[in-house]
């Protein structure tokens, strides 16, 4: 308790709310220009962290972190570019929301799950951050693999009207993700002796080119008439929407601290298994993809949530569960602060204080989010022969900027290639991009599963955990295909 | 199974998309992995192999494309696209705009590093503008001064990206 009170007395200063303010402030500017990321954000002001306390310093960056991660939805709901991977479900249906003229809406219920899902993985934090490591611990390659599977299955919900089109887009995903050096032996694949591609197709560029390239493609070739002086953001969000969409954002928000606390899972599948569990959940699945305010509350909380969650792994056990909690260790060691088990022992009130930042993020989220929203709903507004040229000036430097690499551009624009083919032959994208984002996992964790057996594929039955998820891919397997099935009996009459 | 000009037009799509995919995963299959990928001969099926996971996507892949073909053949129910542009603008204009979109794409990628990112955007900008239906001179130069010059700044300036300056002095 004496603990818990000296870092309640520690947090209470002004440098340190100032700190989550400016870090939440940065975060949600950065992460709502397409090709900006939070990685990027805290990369650049961690020399500047130099100067202040270590528990500013880390609550400074935690604010980039959990503002770039929510903030990455205005773009994907306001000109189709999600922000982060993990944006990619929200505008599934965001886009067809703003379309619709109720990017307003949209653009509210992503503020309001984003905060609740934040509070919540706050909460998870500071309750169980030691009991949840663990259990992330027992999973070694074969629960890793069948997680994977699980999460891949998640495609078939986001395949639109053709399983088997879904299908193909995803194997095209991960057979992109296969680009780059063998991570097993250290080979090239697929590099046709261009040196750029060593290190694999870059995320940043695919996703700028498979979304926001074809939409402004299509502008071009049947521009639309302005609407000029009339708004196109819609009403707000009333309360009863919200209402409605409460228990998805509980829900979602339990999955993603899940997924959150397993190191290196990430937001993306998170946010896909929120958005399938919401689907399939709702009394309106049909609606789901044609701008259903509970598809972005389902994504926003799953997307959210894993914020605080991955915090677990890397305070409680030192491994960090994604990029930008990896760049985060960086500030940490600035800091003298070794991250792991014994920091809890050695510099408890350290932690607590950071605790008590880190709750204090999630009201300066609402505050700011809420101040800033009727602004960002506006881009809506902005007449589209002007705004179109503005994204792909946009696209192209935040595309430059990733690697200061000249090949990305060439990425961006092949992958814009392919993401307008597939939007005209009605090829869905989403499973395409998860695929190429849970790929490389999913290979490196069956082969290093092979490499460890003794007794062949049996390795994958030897845990309840390895059971769990087996159990669960195919009952979710089986459910979609026999709701395609309905599906095709129901349109057939 | 009907005839090519009996199915509906997306269904004809549909039997495109699963011809085309069939090809590239039977390419694939056949030529692909054993150009793109080196490992010792005799090992590629074995679990660990890093041609292993190519291949068995390769048939997946192919099998799927098989199922839309069989499915565009057989199904006699049409399914409703979501982009239908095509219909309310000839063939050709599509095309013809769609090539030139890519075209100016790829002109702004080879000539970003020769003009520089500040010029070439602003022209970039003013020509898009102009295709959007921007008419008006002063507007269409002003806008395109500072709309991309803003967002150089954001760039160069705030977030310190060294973005290429070419011919540019800036």
């Amino acid at each position: 308790m004496d603990t818990v009170l000296t870092g309640l007395q520690l947090f209470l200063t002004i440098e340190n709310a100032l700190a989550v303010i400016v870090g939440m402030s940065l975060g949600i500017t950065i992460g709502a220009i397409p090709g900006l990321s939070s990685t990027m954000g805290i990369a650049l002001v961690l020399p500047f962290t130099y100067a202040m306390t270590p528990i500013s310093a880390i609550l400074l960056v935690v604010g980039i972190y959990k503002g770039g991660m929510f903030a990455g939805s205005i773009s994907a709901i306001l000109v189709r570019t999600p922000g982060t991977p993990g944006n990619i479900c929200t505008l599934l249906d965001g886009w067809p929301l703003t379309q619709n003229g109720k990017s307003r809406k949209a653009l509210d219920i992503s503020l309001y799950s984003s905060v609740c899902a934040d509070f919540i993985s706050n909460i998870a934090l500071i309750s169980f951050a030691a009991l949840i490591a663990s259990f992330a611990l027992r999973f070694g390659p074969p629960e890793y693999f069948w997680l994977m599977a699980f999460s891949l299955t998640v495609v078939t919900a986001v395949s639109g009207n053709s399983l088997s089109k879904g299908m193909i887009a995803a194997t095209m995903g991960l057979l992109l993700s296969t680009v780059g050096l063998d991570l097993v032996y250290g080979g090239s694949r697929f590099t046709f002796g261009i040196l750029e591609l060593t290190g694999g197709v870059n995320l940043v560029p695919l996703l700028i080119g498979l979304f926001a390239i074809p939409e402004i493609v299509n502008y071009y070739i049947k521009p639309e008439k302005d609407m000029d002086g009339e708004s196109r953001a819609g009403s707000a969000l009333t309360f009863s929407e919200f209402r409605r969409c409460f228990p998805t954002i509980l829900r979602s928000s339990g999955i993603g601290v899940g997924i959150g606390a397993i190191p290196g899972v990430g937001s993306t599948a998170a946010a896909f298994l929120s958005y399938t569990v919401a689907k399939r959940r709702s009394k309106t699945p049909q609606n789901f993809g044609k701008g259903e305010i509970e598809g972005v509350a389902a994504a926003e909380a799953g997307n959210n949530s894993v914020a605080g969650a991955t915090l677990i792994p890397l305070l409680a056990l030192g491994i960090p569960g994604d990029v930008v909690t990896a760049v985060m260790v960086g500030a940490f060691l600035i800091h003298g602060l070794s991250i792991g088990p014994a920091l809890f022992q050695t510099q408890g009130e350290i932690i607590y204080a950071i605790f008590f930042g880190i709750m204090l993020s999630s009201l300066a989220m609402l505050v700011l989010g809420m101040l800033s929203m009727r602004y960002f709903s506006r881009i809506s507004d902005v007449p589209k022969r002007i705004l179109m040229p503005s994204l792909l000036i946009f696209c192209v430097f935040g595309t430059y900027a990733i690697n200061n690499n000249h090949f990305d551009l060439l990425i961006m624009i092949l992958a814009g290639v392919a993401g307008f083919s597939m939007m005209r032959l009605d090829v869905p994208v989403a499973p395409f991009l998860i695929a190429f984002v849970l790929g490389p996992m999913f290979e490196d964790n069956f082969r290093r599963s092979m490499l460890l057996a003794s007794d062949g594929i049996m390795i994958f039955f030897r845990s309840p955990i390895c059971w769990v998820f087996m159990i669960l891919t195919g009952l979710l397997l089986y459910y979609s295909l026999s709701g395609v099935r309905m599906e095709r009996l129901r349109v057939g009459r | 199974m009907r005839s090519w000009q009996d199915m509906p037009a997306d269904r004809r799509r549909d039997a495109v998309v699963g011809l085309t995919t069939a090809l590239i995963f039977g390419w694939l299959l056949t030529y692909g992995v054993q150009i793109g990928i080196s490992y010792a001969p005799g090992t590629a099926l074995t679990a660990v192999s890093p041609a292993f996971f190519p291949y068995l996507l390769s048939v997946a892949g192919l099998f799927f494309s098989l199922c839309v073909i069989a499915g565009a053949l057989t199904s006699s129910n049409s399914i409703a696209g979501d982009h239908s542009t095509t219909d309310v603008i000839p063939f050709y204009v599509f095309i013809n705009r769609t090539l030139l979109l890519f075209l100016i794409l790829f002109i702004y990628y080879y000539l970003f590093r020769i003009v520089g990112a500040l010029l070439l955007s602003v022209f970039i900008f003013a020509l898009l503008l102009f295709l959007g239906g921007e008419r008006q001179p002063i507007r269409l130069i002003v806008l395109s001064l500072v709309l991309p010059t803003g967002v150089y700044l954001l760039f160069a300036q705030l977030a310190n990206v060294p973005l290429p300056r070419g011919i540019s002095p800036l």
